[in-house]
């Protein structure tokens, strides 16, 4: 099996030696990457350019769907951005030592995905200029924001979760920089420096460091419920049928973390692959993500199933039409394929020979990636689509200017990763070492 | 685990007398209570019967859980919890009353009355169906205990298989046919309970989403809450944990605990505790904010018939507050949500209270006595609806009848527990 070939590190230095071999000069495979995600980024910028300067009319938002692709886009990042909060908050306080292989490139993908998705809200209210009017401050325009309204709490809890996972991702980094700083001779040193803040590894630190990171954890524990809750009540407060529903909440979660696992999983095997990374990111860190995603998964599939069966059983002839549409009306495809990718498509990992199969998890996390951003879409438009009255009824399809920037919004993330990645290390050198020192004591 | 305590015991005597006399007490309760107003006896059975058939399915799912996370802490704990389990079949029997009294707490059993006021639902709640619909459901959960606790106990009885004398000695045979050796058995059992608990645990929410939806929500026949089965479901989850702990506290110095449930797993199990009443109020306040800003008049009336006007309202008046909080059973609704998330918070948010005894029992206590009141909140209010005890209709949580019935439950519910650990000696384990 998979796991028993794996390599294990030699010694703690070729544990040094795998991860800093990711701070080498670029190949010329990493400098096309940048490339093609940095054209396609400037695409993105293009189309950004054109709404704005001639208005919302160029996307294909209009009555009675007025929420689509750019909404989708933003609850699909943030819920990608759990993951990070997951396994640096949730696992550090649960004690799973495993977690430590993946938690840094988990923490920077959470950073780049909550950046990236903070954008959609501005991109959809087209005058980007104005969205300063959603913080809270006395200003001479007389304006004040309305804390009755979810997407306010969402600028709030958004705007949390963001400096906390920065500080996770920088308190985190520090000793590792150190360690660069003392191996990196290029100009990046100067760099190290600053961002080392006077590192030197005495007792001390480390007890500083240690505490930083348990109270850090303790603080952003809630903020994995909270986020995704508030997005979620950005639908379920409203009256829309097929969005307003108890369930929302912890259904929201799941799914945020299912598909925030996936993702991991997504973005680090190529790296595992590209850099040799096989002896320190192992088959045995798919199988426990692989439970989280049969887990949540599970959790995901439950609430499909309840919320169908709510709606019959209310006897509320639009709850009832609205999931009648979603599975069988104009988005029937959409719904089927978020039901294949999210529930079907993980149910042999259930079988642990398929969780140590890296390739089957790669491929498995690419379709729930897919699958997880048209849950949003189906909810959304859906929803939206087909509200209580007939006359009002109507059809979205995105324009190609939407599509750009969708696309533009992965290239983004992906053109980040690739520059953290060649800036820092990828991997939490001195955790793993640790590990690696306890279990050389045990064996 | 040492030979010796793996021996059959004799079942402790004074916990048996006074299981067995609470037992009685809940019987001839029951049984007077039935004579005198069934209907009251008939509520009052449902929400007993609620609380403790799904804290006993709620142990085991505790139980599969430590297996399926490698809970490396656990020791002894999930033998308390396998004990816990023992309740589950009795749980079905149990059933059968409510089956009985359906008549005085279901109007969707009067097909007329259900084509008037429910037309469209009687395709899921009708007489016959809709109760065997649940007995199937709760044999299919029985039977998937029987088997996870077949296979977690069968490494146990290596001793009371090789002593002729053991009570019971047919059925312990039964359990350990083809016997492999003691070290064989606990290394196949490691392997087989953990596939079972998946199932297990699965089958846990779904069973009990039916029960929750059949057996309460439709109480409330107008009412729908896509929260509401899972909610009642992780009630029962929380339930068991306060229960393990207490138990545990209880037994820690008892021969086969002693020394066992030491201070870093008492810390563990208050962190459980904790950790896990947050999260139903996180449940909780999830489904209350989007009934509150939705307010339709067919969601919030759950809410008001159990919160009161004051938490509905647009907005925070102050002014008519004590009126408010005054109306029919407000007051005990607060009451739960202080025994089940307000003193599990603040109490256990440090570490020493964990891992105190005298701190962790008083909380664990009150969050077992807070989830017999909430049941009863859940079940209550929706057959006696507020207007109605405005009116003068009495109602009481701790009246003689309540309380009777109650002392029954527990008295069965530990009288298996003592069983289950007598004829599975190793079900309760000794120093390691």
């Amino acid at each position: 099996m998979a796991a028993m070939t794996e390599p294990i590190p030699a010694n703690a230095d070729q544990i040094n030696e795998d991860v800093f071999r990711t701070l080498q000069p670029p190949t010329p495979l990493y400098v096309l990457a940048i490339l093609l995600m940095g054209g396609i980024t400037t695409a993105g910028v293009g189309a950004l350019a054109y709404q704005t300067y001639f208005g919302m009319g160029v996307t294909g938002l209009q009555h009675p769907v007025m929420w689509g692709v750019y909404i989708t886009t933003f609850v699909f990042w943030v819920g990608i951005a759990h993951a990070g909060t997951l396994i640096s908050a949730i696992l550090y306080l649960f004690r799973a030592k495993w977690r430590n292989a993946i938690n840094r490139g988990a923490e920077a993908m959470t950073v780049f995905a909550v950046i990236t998705a903070g954008q959609f809200p501005l991109i959809h209210i087209g005058r980007l200029w104005k969205f300063y009017f959603m913080l809270p401050y006395p200003n001479q325009r007389g304006l004040w924001v309305n804390f009755k309204s979810p997407l306010m709490w969402d600028v709030f809890a958004v705007g949390t979760y963001t400096t906390i996972s920065i500080l996770f991702l920088i308190v985190g980094l520090i000793p590792d920089i150190a360690a660069a700083r003392d191996r990196i001779p290029d100009w990046r040193r100067h760099l190290y420096n600053v961002l080392s803040f006077g590192w030197r590894g005495t007792g001390e630190q480390w007890r500083h460091h240690a505490r930083a990171v348990l109270h850090l954890s303790g603080l952003a524990t809630p903020l994995v419920l909270s986020v995704h809750s508030v997005v979620s009540w950005d639908f379920a407060v409203s009256l829309v049928p097929g969005w307003h529903t108890t369930i929302f909440a912890p259904y929201f979660v799941a799914g945020a973390i299912f598909s925030g696992i996936a993702m991991v999983i997504t973005v680090l095997v190529p790296v595992r692959a590209s850099f040799g990374l096989h002896a320190v990111i192992r088959a045995e860190h798919f199988d426990n993500m692989g439970k989280f995603i049969v887990l949540t998964s599970t959790i995901v599939g439950y609430a499909y199933a309840t919320e169908f069966f709510m709606a019959w059983y209310s006897t509320n002839a639009f709850e009832q039409a609205a999931f009648w549409h979603r599975a069988f009306g104009d988005y029937w495809w959409a719904t089927w394929i978020m039901i294949t990718c999210n529930v079907i498509v993980p149910l042999p990992l259930w079988i642990k020979r398929v969780r140590l199969n890296v390739t089957w998890m790669w491929i498995t996390s690419i379709f729930i990636n897919i699958g997880m951003w048209f849950e949003r879409y189906v909810i959304i438009t859906t929803g939206l689509s087909h509200e209580y009255s007939p006359a009002a009824w109507g059809y979205y399809t995105p324009s190609w200017v939407e599509m750009t920037i969708l696309a533009a919004s992965f290239s983004f993330f992906m053109m980040f990763f690739l520059i953290f990645l060649r800036m820092f290390p990828i991997v939490a050198v001195q955790e793993v070492k640790e590990t690696y020192y306890e279990n050389e004591g045990a064996r | 685990m040492s030979a010796t305590i793996s021996q059959p015991r004799s079942m402790p005597r004074g916990p048996m007398l006074i299981f067995g006399a609470l037992a009685l007490v809940g019987i001839v309760t029951f049984g007077v209570g039935l004579s005198q107003d069934p209907e009251r006896a008939y509520r009052v059975y449902l929400h007993n019967w609620l609380m403790w058939a799904v804290l006993a399915q709620g142990a085991l799912v505790l139980s599969s859980a430590m297996r399926l996370t490698n809970a490396n802490w656990q020791g002894p704990i999930h033998r308390v919890l396998d004990s816990m389990g023992a309740f589950v079949p009795l749980s079905l029997l149990l059933f059968v009353v409510v089956w009985i009294g359906r008549s005085h707490l279901f109007q969707w059993v009067d097909p007329v009355w259900a084509a008037e006021h429910i037309h469209g639902k009687e395709l899921w709640l009708s007489d016959p169906s809709t109760f065997l619909r649940d007995v199937v459901l709760l044999a299919y959960l029985a039977g998937v205990s029987k088997i996870y606790l077949y296979m977690s106990i069968r490494p146990t009885l290596g001793a009371a298989r090789d002593n002729p004398s053991t009570p019971m000695k047919g059925m312990v045979d039964m359990w350990t046919r083809g016997w492999r050796g003691e070290a064989a058995e606990r290394a196949l059992a490691e392997k087989r309970c953990r596939k079972m608990a998946a199932v297990v645990a699965l089958s846990f929410t779904i069973g009990y989403s039916f029960i929750a939806t059949d057996m309460i929500m439709s109480l409330a026949p107008h009412w729908i809450s896509t929260m509401f089965p899972a909610y009642f479901a992780w009630g029962g989850f929380l339930s068991a944990v306060s229960l393990a702990t207490l138990i545990l506290l209880f037994m820690r110095n008892s021969d086969g605990l002693a020394g066992q449930f030491t201070e870093s797993r008492r810390h563990d199990m208050g962190k459980m505790i904790f950790a896990f009443s947050i999260f139903w109020m996180y449940l909780f306040w999830s489904q209350y904010l989007v009934i509150w800003y939705g307010n339709i008049p067919e969601e919030t009336s759950f809410i008001v018939a159990r919160l009161g006007t004051q938490f509905v309202q647009d907005t925070w008046y102050l002014q008519g507050f004590w009126t408010r909080i005054s109306e029919p059973y407000v007051k005990l609704t607060l009451v739960t949500w202080i025994l089940l998330w307000v003193v599990p918070f603040w109490v256990l948010l440090g570490q020493k209270p964990k891992k105190t005894p005298i701190i962790l029992g008083t909380v664990a206590f009150g969050s077992l006595f807070g989830f017999w009141i909430e049941r009863y909140i859940l079940v209550t209010p929706s057959l006696i609806t507020p207007e109605q005890v405005l009116a003068g209709a009495a109602v009481t949580p701790f009246g003689w009848m309540e309380i009777g019935v109650a002392l029954g439950f527990v008295g069965l519910f530990f009288l298996c527990f003592l069983a289950f650990a007598k004829v599975f000696p190793g079900a309760i384990p000794a120093k390691s």
